[in-house]
């Protein structure tokens, strides 16, 4: 069993950074130096270098666990000045839970199985876990460096505060009140949706990107639901290849003919392609599969960004009607004048902002979606090509037992 | 076969008074087999080639071992062969052999057969008493008929439909009519054709290849299904699995002969219909054996050489059967894994071509497109390459499973005579033992020659229940080297073809994807 702590030490895996890159005077360095999981809870070590003026300090970590990058989150989300911004999508929850399970089904279940699958299983689990792990550091860690780079989110006090107050942010689950009314918020959410895609549009570059983005967010979520069963049944496969390897060992061993040897041959086999499709599918999943879930949330978070635009549009027609009927009946014009200015103003920063972050959003997505399919196929040659070699070394063994 | 019959010019001599009455044996035990043989008065002859000592000292060696055990010999008929190593045309049949078949184990170097050989049959070897069980060794290219199972055509409609499949055999045997003939059979007659083989086989220690299962339900679904809707999966694997049924049968040397078989492949008519198709399906042939078991005693009378051989071969095959059974489920669900990874990856195609037409870049657009089909080209790959492992490994794996099991069978029957015998014993030790009570009191003297009768019957029985677990365990000592020797060829040819198989898969993908690459280069903004 793993241990309950389990530290990885991401630092090897990333180029360092520190030494060989200048830094810019405006730059904020973020990256997450170490993890730690700790039963249910993993602590990540937030490592920033910057030689802004307003922190403290010009390097420093702090340590922090999920919920406070949630916290971090729902700050910017509730902040009025970043309505016209496209937030960062939050990190997932790290969820071991499915390893773990799956990692107790083995332990329950190792007698049935031979020293050599149980092995097997167990290095297979602990890569998934190892992993799972690394990508939730990813994920956290491109969630602060978007913050960091974003010209207008990167002032924010919370931003800094998060960075480098030592102690703990105290930031406590959401009690019962809370849970409620972020179902309600959801709800509302979903209602939005139905708002949004009913509003009349008169500027045709918003009306194009509400459109695009309502199917496109639809439609992402399907190709990843789609590329994650992708990756779990060809898990299931080389699951398989492992039983069929020890099967195969322990025909060979009672079948005392010639046999012997092709059956271990083909149990070899079966143990090499192992180890490569599990490569394969890895990269198959890191590669794509994430691509298209980053982008799913990320365009989750534009269409908060078309939402929150789109109430403001409403109220802004509520606000127009306001002002003429005030206008008509002579009362109460020049409140209704201002609050018609001031939603007025809302809605154009708005409205300007949303234009750039659509614009940059679209820009991300093709180059991101660029680089990940590139390196895809890149590594899926790769890896064909290591799997033609092993066969034909395969053949070659067959041939010299003949 | 019957070329060599037709080839002798003279029979082979045998002046022996002995061999006569073995003949006699010999040939009401195995009268059924050789009924449809075209045996002359050349009958004893060719059932006891081995009349004249004339012998080269390696193939007395042979016949010496073998003649201890007094065996006769099976359906020699067929098989003529003998080497007389005196006449140097013969002596080139030895280098004829390839082993490929292994056939020729032991005898290989001693008797050469020779199926298409005008040279007369000159002197047989033999010692004395021995008419052993040929060896028969054919060389791999006399195996010259190949079997093809075709057409699987739908007769009636509804539940008391048939599928009846058509099968072609290309041969240049003379023992058959024709070149080239076809015969429309349905699974119902595999099956009977099985019973019978079974029933005339087994107890000569044969080991009977096994046809493939009854399989109700997935019939069912073929009796209702209209025309398009035929399970063509299903009927195509039996009728793979029917054409290697048959092909095995057809390269053994004893079975090819049986004129059921023959009938079987030969006769245009329709067989009668068989019923009682259920006994011999795999579980049956478990549930028999399990009942032989349990009502055998152990061998424990004299353990000799040979039972100890024995042990161990049936501990291997047991083995062996079990292993490759839990083999077996596993490639099973490999099988059904694929078959879902490849719907997954399918999903995954059609989402990715519904999320190119949402995307508004035009390049990654396309590059979406060309994943999706990419995809979508693998799939197949993939599906095309499990198929193949299915056949190649997984239906090869099934087929020796229960050829195993009739293996076994064979074993299990050789345990039932070793009881025979061995009753038959007991009972003659007390019908002796009997008959000297009358004997010691002075009346009941008329029982006296009812107690002799009875004593030869006995007598009688013991010596040929003797006969009958000596002949069948050479002949399954034969058979299952022979088996084996098939078995260790159809592996390795399944084996080395998947290997090949492999190979192909990959360098697919990798072209697949190499092509994808330039694709996804196009992507610029």
């Amino acid at each position: 069993m793993l241990a309950p702590e389990h530290s990885v030490d991401i630092s090897d895996s990333k180029p360092q950074h520190s030494d060989s890159i200048n830094l810019n005077e405006n730059d904020i360095n973020i990256d997450i130096s170490d993890a730690l999981s700790e039963k249910e809870k993993v602590k990540f070590t937030v490592h920033t270098k910057t030689k802004l003026p307003i922190f403290q300090e010009q390097e420093f970590s702090v340590t922090r666990q999920h919920e406070e990058f949630i916290w971090l989150h729902d700050r910017y989300n509730e902040n009025e000045e970043y309505a016209g911004l496209i937030i960062p999508p939050a990190p997932a929850r790290p969820d071991f839970d499915s390893s773990r399970a799956k990692l107790q089904k083995l332990s329950d279940s190792e007698g049935s199985l031979t020293r050599d699958e149980y092995e097997k299983m167990k290095q297979e689990l602990e890569a998934e876990y190892l992993a799972m792990f690394k990508k939730t550091v990813s994920m956290h860690e491109v969630f602060l460096q978007r913050l960091a780079t974003h010209p207008i989110l990167r002032n924010d006090n919370n931003f800094r505060v998060f960075l480098e107050y030592k102690e703990d942010l105290s930031v406590r689950g959401k009690n019962a009140k809370e849970q409620i009314s972020g179902f309600f918020k959801t709800l509302t959410k979903t209602a939005d949706e139905v708002f949004l895609a009913n509003q009349k549009e008169s500027d045709e570059f918003f009306e194009r990107q509400k459109q695009f983005l309502l199917t496109y967010n639809t439609k992402i979520k399907d190709a990843t639901a789609a590329a994650d069963k992708a990756t779990r049944t060809q898990k299931n496969i080389t699951d398989t290849y492992i039983k069929l390897s020890s099967g195969l060992n322990t025909l060979s061993t009672s079948d005392k003919t010639d046999l012997t040897k092709y059956f271990i041959l083909l149990a070899d086999y079966f143990e090499k392609a192992r180890k490569l499709e599990s490569r394969i599918q890895s990269d198959i999943d890191l590669k794509l599969s994430d691509t298209l879930r980053y982008y799913m949330r990320d365009s989750k978070a534009a269409l908060d960004l078309m939402y929150r635009r789109s109430r403001c549009l409403a109220d802004f027609d509520t606000a127009n009607k306001n002002l003429d009927r005030a206008r008509q009946k002579n009362k109460d014009v020049q409140q209704a004048e201002t609050t018609q200015q001031n939603i007025k103003t809302k809605f154009e920063t708005i409205s300007e902002k949303a234009k750039d972050e659509l614009n940059d959003f679209k820009t991300r997505r093709v180059q991101m979606f660029r680089k990940n399919l590139i390196e895809l196929t890149e590594f899926q040659i790769k890896h064909t090509k290591a799997q033609i070699q092993t066969i034909k070394g395969v053949i070659q063994q067959y041939d010299t037992l003949s | 076969m019957s070329n060599d019959l037709e080839h002798r010019s003279s029979p082979p001599d045998f002046g022996d008074d002995e061999m006569k009455d073995d003949d006699q044996m010999f040939k009401s035990a195995t009268l059924p087999v050789t009924d449809d043989i075209p045996l002359s008065e050349d009958d004893e002859e060719d059932e006891n080639p081995f009349g004249e000592p004339s012998v080269s000292k390696k193939a007395s060696t042979n016949i010496n071992e073998l003649s201890t055990k007094n065996d006769t010999p099976l359906t020699i008929p067929s098989v003529t062969p003998i080497a007389v190593l005196e006449s140097p045309p013969m002596k080139q049949d030895n280098q004829f052999f390839p082993s490929d078949t292994g056939i020729n184990s032991i005898e290989s170097s001693t008797q050469p057969v020779y199926e298409n050989q005008s040279s007369a049959i000159s002197k047989p070897i033999t010692n004395e008493n021995i008419s052993t069980t040929k060896p028969i060794q054919k060389p791999k290219e006399d195996h010259n008929i190949e079997i093809t199972v075709n057409d699987p055509t739908k007769v009636g409609e509804g539940m008391s439909s048939y599928m009846t499949y058509r099968i072609t055999t290309k041969t240049s045997l003379s023992m058959f009519k024709q070149k080239e003939f076809s015969v429309n059979r349905r699974f119902s007659d595999f099956l009977g054709l099985h019973t019978k083989l079974v029933s005339k086989h087994l107890q000569m220690g044969v080991i009977i290849p096994s046809p493939p299962e009854k399989d109700s339900l997935s019939m069912a679904k073929v009796k209702i299904s209209k025309d398009e809707g035929i399970p063509t999966d299903f009927i195509d694997r039996r009728r793979s699995q029917l054409e290697r049924y048959l092909n095995r049968l057809a390269h053994h040397d004893k079975l090819i002969q049986d004129p059921d078989f023959r009938d079987f492949i030969e006769m245009s008519s329709d067989l009668p219909k068989s019923t009682s198709t259920q006994a011999l399906s795999s579980a049956g042939v478990l549930r028999a054996l399990s009942n032989i078991t349990n009502q055998v005693t152990k061998l424990t009378t004299k353990t000799s050489e040979q039972d100890q051989w024995f042990e161990e071969k049936h501990t291997f095959i047991l083995d062996l059967h079990t292993n490759f059974k839990q083999l077996f489920n596993h490639f099973n669900t490999l099988f059904t894994q694929r078959k879902e990874a490849g719907q997954a990856l399918k999903l995954l195609s059609t989402s990715l071509n519904h999320l190119a037409t949402i995307e508004e870049h035009t390049l990654l657009s396309s590059a979406l497109i060309e994943l999706a089909n990419v995809e979508e080209k693998i799939e197949q790959i993939n599906i095309d390459h499990s198929l193949k492992e299915y056949t190649l490994i997984s239906e090869l794996i099934k087929e020796y499973i229960s050829l195993l099991e009739m293996v076994q069978l064979a074993f299990q029957e050789r345990i039932k005579l070793h009881q025979q015998w061995l009753t038959a014993e007991d009972t003659l030790k007390k019908k002796r033992e009997a008959k000297l009570k009358l004997e010691q009191t002075a009346k009941n003297v008329d029982k006296l020659p009812q107690a002799e009768m009875e004593i030869n019957e006995w007598d009688g029985k013991v010596i040929r229940g003797k006969e009958e677990f000596e002949r069948i365990s050479t002949s399954i000592k034969q058979e299952l080297e022979n088996f084996e020797q098939t078995r260790i060829d159809d592996f390795k040819q399944g084996i080395q073809l998947y290997f090949q198989q492999l190979l192909e898969q990959q360098e697919k993908i990798l072209e697949i994807w190499e092509s994808y690459l330039p694709e996804a280069n196009k992507i610029n903004l």
